[in-house]
C-alpha cells in the first residue's frame, strides 16, 4: 500500500522525469513483492524455489538501488563538476575496500556466502553514500529536502540490513527457532518506515536551483596550491610554537 | 558470532550518526550555499597583530611587578595575558578557517578538482585543529607559560605581511574569476 503511494507520487508529481532510475527501482520493488507473495503462497516460505526467486530478484533490486542512489547524488552534485568527480573517486575507493572485505568473509564461511555478500553490499552502499554526503557537507553544497530524505532512507535501510543479517546469523547458529521471523520483521518494519518517509517527502516538488557560475579551470590550479601553502605555513607556525613549548626545560 | 553482531551494530550505529551529522541543517555561517561572499572578504588578518601581542606579553612587565613586590598584581597580569593569548589564538584560527572557506568555495565552483590538493588541505586542517587544541589546553591548565607567546609572535610575524597581501590577492583573484564566469554564463556561454 505504502509502496503504491510512493509510486503514484513519483508519477503524479512528475519525479520520474528527473529520477528515472529511482522510479524504476520503486516499480520493481512492487513487482518483487508481488512475485514473492506468489512464490511463498505456492511453494511455501522455506522452499527452494521461493529462496531462489527471492535472491535472484534481490540481485536485480540491489543493482537498481545502486543506480537510483547514484542518480539522486548526481542530481545534488550535477552543477558541481569538480566535487562530483571527487565523489566518484571516493565511491570507488570505499567500494573496493568493503567488497574485498565481503569476499574474504564469504570465503571463510561458504554456507553463509549469500548472506555475507548481501551484508557486504549494504555496508559498501551505506559507506559510499555517507562518504559522499560528508563531502557535500564539507563543501557546503545545498541539498533539496526531497533528495535528503531519499538518500537518508537508502542509508537507514542499508544499515538495518547489515545489523539484521548479522543478527539472523547469530540467532540461527544459537538454534533460535524464530530467527527468520525476527530477521524478516526487522527489515520489513524499517522498509515500511523508509517508504512512509519517502511518500511524505515526494509530495513536494524538487526546487529548481540555479546553476552556480563555475570558475575557469585554471582558477583552481592557480589558487588551490597557493591556499594550501598559506595553510601549511600557518600550521608550521603553530607546530614550531608547540615544539618550543614541549622542549622548553 | 556475538562479537560480529556487536561489531556490525557498532558500525551501523556509527554510520547512522555520521549520516545524521552530514544531513543536519547547516548553521547560520554555512546556510547551504557555496560561500561566494568569502571570496571577496578583505580587511586585516589577525596574524598581522602579532607585534602588538608580542609587546603586550613582554617578560619585563611581570619581572618588574614581581621585583617590586606586587605578586597579586603580577598574577592578575598573568591571568589577563592568558586570556589575551587565548583570544589571539582563536582569532588566528579564524584566519585559518577563512582561508579554508575560500579554498572550499573555489573547489566547489571548479569544473575539475585535484584529490591530492583536497586531501592535503584536509590533512592540514586536521593537524591545525589538533595543534590548536593542544596549545589552548596548555594555556588553560597553565602548562604553557604565556611568555612563550613571543616565540609564536616571531614566527607568525614573518608570515603576517605575506599573509595579508596574499589573502587579499587570492580573494581578489577568486572574486574576479567568479565575475568573469558569471558574465559568461549570463551571455549564455557555459563557462565550464
Amino acid at each position: 500500500m505504502v509502496q503504491m503511494t510512493v509510486l503514484s507520487l513519483v508519477v503524479t508529481r512528475r519525479h520520474f522525469h528527473t529520477l528515472p532510475f529511482f522510479s524504476v527501482y520503486i516499480a520493481l520493488n512492487l513487482c518483487q513483492a508481488a512475485l514473492l507473495f506468489f512464490m511463498y503462497s505456492q511453494f511455501g516460505f522455506n522452499s527452494h524455489e521461493a529462496r531462489q526467486s527471492s535472491w535472484l530478484s534481490e540481485l536485480l533490486i540491489l543493482i537498481l538501488q545502486t543506480f537510483a542512489a547514484t542518480e539522486v547524488l548526481y542530481r545534488v552534485l550535477r552543477h558541481y563538476a569538480g566535487i562530483w568527480g571527487l565523489a566518484w573517486r571516493l565511491i570507488v575507493f570505499a567500494a573496493v575496500i568493503v567488497i574485498w572485505h565481503a569476499l574474504e568473509s564469504a570465503k571463510q564461511s561458504p554456507e553463509w556466502k549469500l548472506m555475507i555478500a548481501n551484508r557486504g553490499y549494504h555496508l559498501t552502499f551505506a559507506l559510499s553514500l555517507i562518504s559522499c554526503l560528508l563531502l557535500v557537507r564539507f563543501y557546503s553544497i545545498p541539498i533539496d529536502p526531497v533528495y535528503k530524505t531519499l538518500l537518508a532512507g537508502f542509508c537507514v535501510f542499508s544499515c538495518t540490513v547489515v545489523v539484521a543479517n548479522t543478527l539472523f546469523q547469530t540467532l540461527f547458529l544459537r538454534h533460535f527457532n524464530d530467527s527468520g521471523v525476527v530477521w524478516n520483521y526487522l527489515e520489513m518494519v524499517t522498509f515500511l518506515v523508509v517508504q512512509i518517509a519517502w511518500a511524505v517527502a515526494l509530495r513536494h516538488r524538487v526546487r529548481v536551483d540555479d546553476k552556480p557560475p563555475l570558475l575557469p579551470p585554471s582558477a583552481y590550479d592557480r589558487l588551490s596550491p597557493d591556499v594550501n601553502a598559506r595553510l601549511g605555513a600557518l600550521n608550521d607556525a603553530l607546530s614550531r610554537f608547540l615544539r618550543a613549548q614541549v622542549l622548553r626545560p | 558470532m556475538t562479537g560480529a553482531l556487536f561489531i556490525f551494530s557498532f558500525i551501523a550505529l556509527g554510520l547512522l550518526l555520521l549520516l545524521a551529522w552530514a544531513l543536519r541543517i547547516p548553521g547560520k555561517n554555512s546556510r547551504g550555499k557555496v560561500d561566494l561572499a568569502s571570496l571577496e572578504e578583505s580587511g586585516r588578518r589577525h596574524a598581522t597583530y602579532v607585534a602588538l601581542i608580542e609587546q603586550a606579553s613582554s617578560a619585563g612587565d611581570i619581572e618588574f611587578l614581581s621585583r617590586r613586590g606586587f605578586p597579586k598584581i603580577a598574577r592578575r597580569v598573568h591571568r589577563e595575558r592568558c586570556r589575551v593569548a587565548l583570544l589571539y589564538l582563536s582569532q588566528l584560527r579564524g584566519d585559518f578557517y577563512r582561508l579554508l572557506r575560500l579554498a572550499r568555495a573555489v573547489a566547489a565552483l571548479s569544473p575539475a578538482v585535484g584529490s591530492r590538493q583536497e586531501l592535503e588541505r584536509l590533512w592540514l586542517s586536521f593537524k591545525f585543529s589538533c595543534r590548536y587544541q593542544m596549545i589552548r589546553a596548555g594555556f588553560y591548565y597553565g602548562m604553557l607559560p604565556v611568555l612563550q607567546l613571543n616565540a609564536l609572535s616571531h614566527m607568525v610575524s614573518q608570515l603576517a605581511v605575506q599573509m595579508e597581501t596574499s589573502m587579499n590577492e587570492l580573494g581578489e583573484r577568486a572574486a574576479m574569476a567568479v565575475r568573469i564566469a558569471s558574465s559568461l554564463d549570463g551571455d549564455g556561454i557555459d563557462a565550464a
